[in-house]
C-alpha cells in the first residue's frame, strides 16, 4: 500500500486549516477574510476527507467520505466565487438576492445528486492508493459545472487586476488572477482530463487547491490586503498622531497608550501600563473633574491642564476625554487624548515679552514725546516772548523816529528860512554855521530814517510803492545835480551813457531814487580822489539795467552777495567813517525787488574797482500798489 | 481874497516856525492846538485852509479829518495833513479820511507854501 497522496492531502489540511483562521483572525469583521476563511475550511475539509477516504479500512467510510468531498469542493468554488464578486467590486450584482442562489443552491443540487445516485461517481475501490473513487459515465456533468463555476472568479479576478486603482492593489490583484489561472488549469489538466483519458491516475485536487490556498494567502497577507480594515487604521493612526492618547479601563488603570507618549514623556510600557492614570496627571482635582464631566457628560474637550514626563519634567496640554462603550452600552473606559500645547504656550509667553517690551517701549516715547512737547512749548514760549520783546523794539524805533522827526521840524524851518535870508542878510560867519546846521539836520533825518527802515524791516512789513510813469534819464540828472559839489571837490570823473531811446518805467520814483543814490553815494565813499564813476543806462527786451561802475576799493569775491544782507559792512570802521547803519543795500535790493527787479555786485577783486547793477522790468513789475 | 489858515498843530515850536513862514506872505494864521478845539475853530472861524498834524493828544489828525469832512458846513475846506507820519500807508490813510494834501515833517518853507498856495487858488 503506497499513502503518498493521503500524507499528502494531510499535509494540505494541516496548512490550509490554520491559514483559514489565521486570515480570519486578523479581521475576523471584514468580508473577505470571512469568505477566504469560508473556502480555505472547505479545503481543508475536502484534504482531510480525502485523507480519511485514502486511508480507511471500509468501502462504506470511504465512500461517506468521497461524498463530504465532493461536498467540500463544490462549496470551495461557490465561496470562491462570492469572494471574487466582492473583490471585483460588485456591489450591484451582490445587492441582488438571485446571486446568492445562483451561488449557493447548485452546489447544494450537485450534493444531493452524488449523495444518492452514483452519476458522478461509482463509488470507491481500494487501489495502490488506498480507496480512490471511481469515476461513472455522467462524471462529465460534474467536471462540466466545475468548469464553469471556476470560470467566474477567474475572469471576476482578471476583472479586478485590470481595474486596480493603486499599483498595490494591481500587484495584488494579478497575484490572485494567476493562483486562480494555474489551480484552474492544473486541476482541470490532472484531475479531469488525464484522468479520464487514463493517462494520470491519483487524483491531486486536494493538494492543487491547497497549494493555492497558500498561495493566495500569501498574496492577500504579503501584499497587506488584509491589513487595511478601520481596525488597523485606527491602530496605525493612534500609534503615528501625533497627540497623547491613553485608554484607562473602568478601573482607571491605563490599558492602552500610544507610541507618541513613550517618545515624549519617556515612559516605557512596562512603566505605565496597569498603573493608575492618575500617575499622569499633575492636578490631581483637575483630572477628578474631567472624569466627573465624562461620567456626566460622555466627553469633555480641550481641558487646559499640566501631565508629568517620567523624569518629572510637566508638559502644558488640552485634554480631551470620551467614554467607551460597548454596544450593550456598558461602560469599558476612558479614552483620553492630550494635546502638546508647549509650544503655544511658549510662544504666546514671547508674544506677552514682545508686547510687554513694546508697551515699555510706548511709554517711554511717550514720555520722551512729553517731555519734547514741554520742551517744546517753552521754546514756543520764549519765542512768543521773543517776539513781544521784538515787536516792542520795533515799536519803540519806529515811535522814536516819529518823534525825532518833531524837533526836527522847526530846526530844518528856521534854519531854512535862515538861509534864505527871511529873516535879513546873514554875515558869512552866521551863514557858514547856519550851512553846517543844515547839513547836520538833513544827516540827523536821514539817520532818522535809517532808523525807520530797520523798524520797518524788523517787523516785516513788505514796502508799497507808489508807482507812476518815469524817466531814469531825469532821475540820474537830479541825482548829478545834488552830488555835484562832492564830485568837483573830489575831483572825480563821471560818465553817463544812456541811451536816448532808454523806455519811460512804471516804477515808485521816490524809492528808485533811494537805490540809485545809494549805490552811487557807496561809489563815492569808496572812490578815492581823481577816480572814475560811470552810470550806464542799457535796455533790454522786457527790462532796463543800469550799473553804477566805479575804479574805487572794490570787494573781495566772498563778500559779493553778504554786502546786501541787512546791517552788513564790509570792514566795521567805515561805519563811522561813512555814516551808515548798514543797511542801505539791504533796501536797495527790497526796493528792487519789490519792483520785480534783480540787483547784484561785481568785483575784479580788492583794489579794482566795483559794478553795481539792477534791473527794472519796463511794465512795473509783479509787485502793485495796494 | 481866500488867506485864513487854520493850523491845528500841539508842538509850540512848529506852531511859531509856521506862523513865521506865513506871516509875511499875507496868510492870517489861527492856531488850535488839539484836536477838539481844532473842530471847533474850524467851523467858529470858517478858515479857507486847514494845516493839520496827525499825532496830538486827545483827538488825533485822523479823527479830527474825518469829522470835517462828514460836516458839510466844513467839508469843503482843503486840508493839508502835516505829519512825522512818512511811510506810504500813512499818506493812503490821509487819502482815505479825505485830507486833500501830504506833507512830511520835517519840510522846507517853501515846500509848504507851495503845496497850501496850490490849494487856495483851486
Amino acid at each position: 500500500m503506497n499513502y503518498t497522496f493521503a500524507v499528502i492531502s494531510l499535509l494540505s489540511f494541516m496548512l490550509a486549516g490554520p491559514v483559514a483562521v489565521f486570515v480570519l483572525l486578523r479581521s475576523p469583521k471584514e468580508w473577505l477574510n470571512r469568505l477566504f476563511f469560508c473556502f480555505s475550511t472547505a479545503i481543508a475539509l475536502m484534504a482531510i476527507t480525502d485523507f480519511l477516504m485514502k486511508i480507511s479500512n471500509s468501502a462504506a467510510f470511504g465512500l461517506l467520505c468521497m461524498r463530504l468531498q465532493v461536498f467540500a469542493f463544490l462549496y470551495f468554488i461557490a465561496f470562491l466565487v462570492h469572494f471574487c464578486l466582492i473583490l471585483a467590486d460588485r456591489e450591484k450584482w451582490l445587492k441582488n438576492p438571485f446571486i446568492y442562489i445562483l451561488i449557493y443552491v447548485p452546489p447544494l443540487l450537485m450534493t444531493y445528486v452524488n449523495w444518492t445516485t452514483d452519476l458522478f461517481y461509482k463509488g470507491v475501490e481500494k487501489d495502490l492508493w488506498g480507496y480512490t473513487q471511481q469515476f461513472a459515465t455522467h462524471y462529465w456533468i460534474l467536471a462540466v459545472y466545475s468548469i464553469i463555476y471556476f470560470t467566474v472568479p477567474l475572469w471576476l479576478s482578471l476583472l479586478a487586476w485590470l481595474q486596480s486603482a493603486s499599483r498595490r492593489e494591481k500587484k495584488q490583484n494579478r497575484l490572485i488572477f494567476i493562483s486562480f489561472l494555474l489551480t484552474f488549469i492544473l486541476a482541470t489538466f490532472f484531475e479531469a482530463w488525464m484522468r479520464v483519458v487514463g493517462l494520470w491516475y491519483p487524483p491531486v485536487i486536494v493538494p492543487i487547491t491547497g497549494l493555492f490556498v497558500i498561495f493566495f494567502a500569501y498574496a492577500m497577507v504579503k501584499q497587506g490586503f488584509m491589513v487595511v480594515t478601520p481596525g488597523m487604521v485606527a491602530e496605525n493612526i493612534i500609534s503615528m498622531m501625533p497627540d497623547f492618547l491613553v485608554f484607562s479601563g473602568e478601573d482607571r488603570k491605563v490599558r492602552l497608550i500610544n507610541r507618541r507618549l513613550t517618545e515624549l514623556l519617556g515612559y516605557s510600557s512596562q512603566d505605565i501600563i496597569g498603573k493608575p492614570c492618575e500617575l499622569l496627571h499633575v492636578d490631581k482635582q483637575a483630572y477628578e473633574q474631567i472624569h466627573e464631566q465624562v461620567s456626566k457628560l460622555g466627553l469633555v474637550a480641550k481641558q487646559k491642564l499640566s501631565i508629568r514626563k517620567k523624569d518629572g519634567g510637566i508638559v502644558p496640554v488640552t485634554a480631551s476625554a470620551s467614554l467607551l462603550k460597548d454596544s450593550e452600552g456598558d461602560e469599558l473606559g476612558t479614552i483620553f487624548i492630550y494635546h502638546d500645547i508647549s509650544n503655544e504656550e511658549r510662544l504666546l509667553a514671547e508674544q506677552r515679552e514682545t508686547i510687554d517690551e513694546l508697551t515699555k517701549t510706548k511709554e517711554r516715547m511717550l514720555s520722551i514725546l512729553e517731555d519734547s512737547t514741554a520742551a517744546r512749548e517753552e521754546t514756543k514760549k520764549l519765542y512768543e516772548d521773543l517776539k513781544v520783546v521784538d515787536r516792542t523794539k520795533n515799536q519803540f524805533l519806529s515811535v522814536v523816529s516819529h518823534e525825532l522827526r518833531t524837533p526836527l521840524t522847526p530846526i530844518i524851518g528856521y534854519i531854512s528860512m535862515f538861509l534864505s535870508g527871511r529873516f535879513g542878510e546873514l554875515a558869512p560867519d552866521y551863514k557858514k554855521a547856519a550851512e553846517i546846521i543844515m547839513k547836520e539836520s538833513k544827516h540827523l533825518l536821514r539817520l532818522i530814517d535809517s532808523v525807520l527802515d530797520i523798524s520797518r524791516f524788523e517787523s516785516g512789513k513788505t514796502m508799497g510803492l507808489n508807482k507812476e510813469p518815469l524817466s531814469i534819464k531825469n532821475l540820474v540828472e537830479e541825482l548829478i545835480e545834488v552830488y555835484k559839489p562832492q564830485i568837483d571837490t573830489r575831483q572825480l570823473t563821471l560818465e553817463i551813457e544812456i541811451s536816448p531811446d532808454f523806455p519811460t518805467l512804471m516804477a515808485d520814483p521816490a524809492n528808485l531814487l533811494r537805490v540809485i543814490t545809494n549805490l552811487f553815494g557807496n561809489a563815492l565813499k569808496f572812490t578815492p580822489v581823481s577816480g572814475r564813476i560811470k552810470i550806464v543806462g542799457i535796455k533790454a527786451d522786457n527790462s532796463v539795467e543800469l550799473r553804477v561802475i566805479d575804479n574805487g576799493i572794490g570787494i573781495a569775491r566772498e563778500n559779493l552777495e553778504k554786502i546786501f544782507e541787512k546791517f552788513y559792512q564790509v570792514d566795521s570802521s567805515y561805519t563811522r567813517a561813512t555814516g551808515g547803519v548798514g543797511l542801505g543795500l539791504a533796501i536797495a535790493k527790497e526796493i528792487v525787488e519789490a519792483h520785480g527787479g534783480r540787483i547784484w555786485a561785481e568785483s575784479d577783486g580788492i583794489g579794482r574797482g566795483s559794478r553795481f547793477c539792477f534791473t527794472i522790468p519796463i511794465s512795473g513789475g509783479i509787485t502793485d500798489v495796494k | 481874497m481866500s488867506n485864513k489858515i487854520l493850523l491845528i498843530e500841539d508842538y509850540p515850536e512848529t506852531v511859531g516856525m509856521i506862523k513865521s513862514i506865513f506871516k509875511t506872505r499875507g496868510y492870517e494864521i489861527t492856531v488850535a492846538y488839539e484836536g477838539i478845539t481844532g473842530l471847533q475853530k474850524a467851523i467858529s472861524e470858517k478858515p479857507d485852509l486847514i494845516l493839520l498834524d496827525i499825532m496830538m493828544p486827545g483827538m488825533s489828525g485822523i479823527e479830527v479829518c474825518k469829522k470835517l469832512k462828514s460836516d458839510p458846513e466844513t467839508s469843503k475846506i482843503p486840508i493839508i495833513i502835516i505829519s512825522v507820519k512818512t511811510e506810504n500807508e500813512d499818506l493812503q490813510l490821509g487819502k482815505e479820511v479825505g485830507a486833500d494834501g501830504y506833507v512830511t515833517k520835517p519840510f522846507y518853507p517853501d515846500e509848504l507854501v507851495e503845496v497850501v498856495e496850490k490849494y487856495l487858488q483851486s
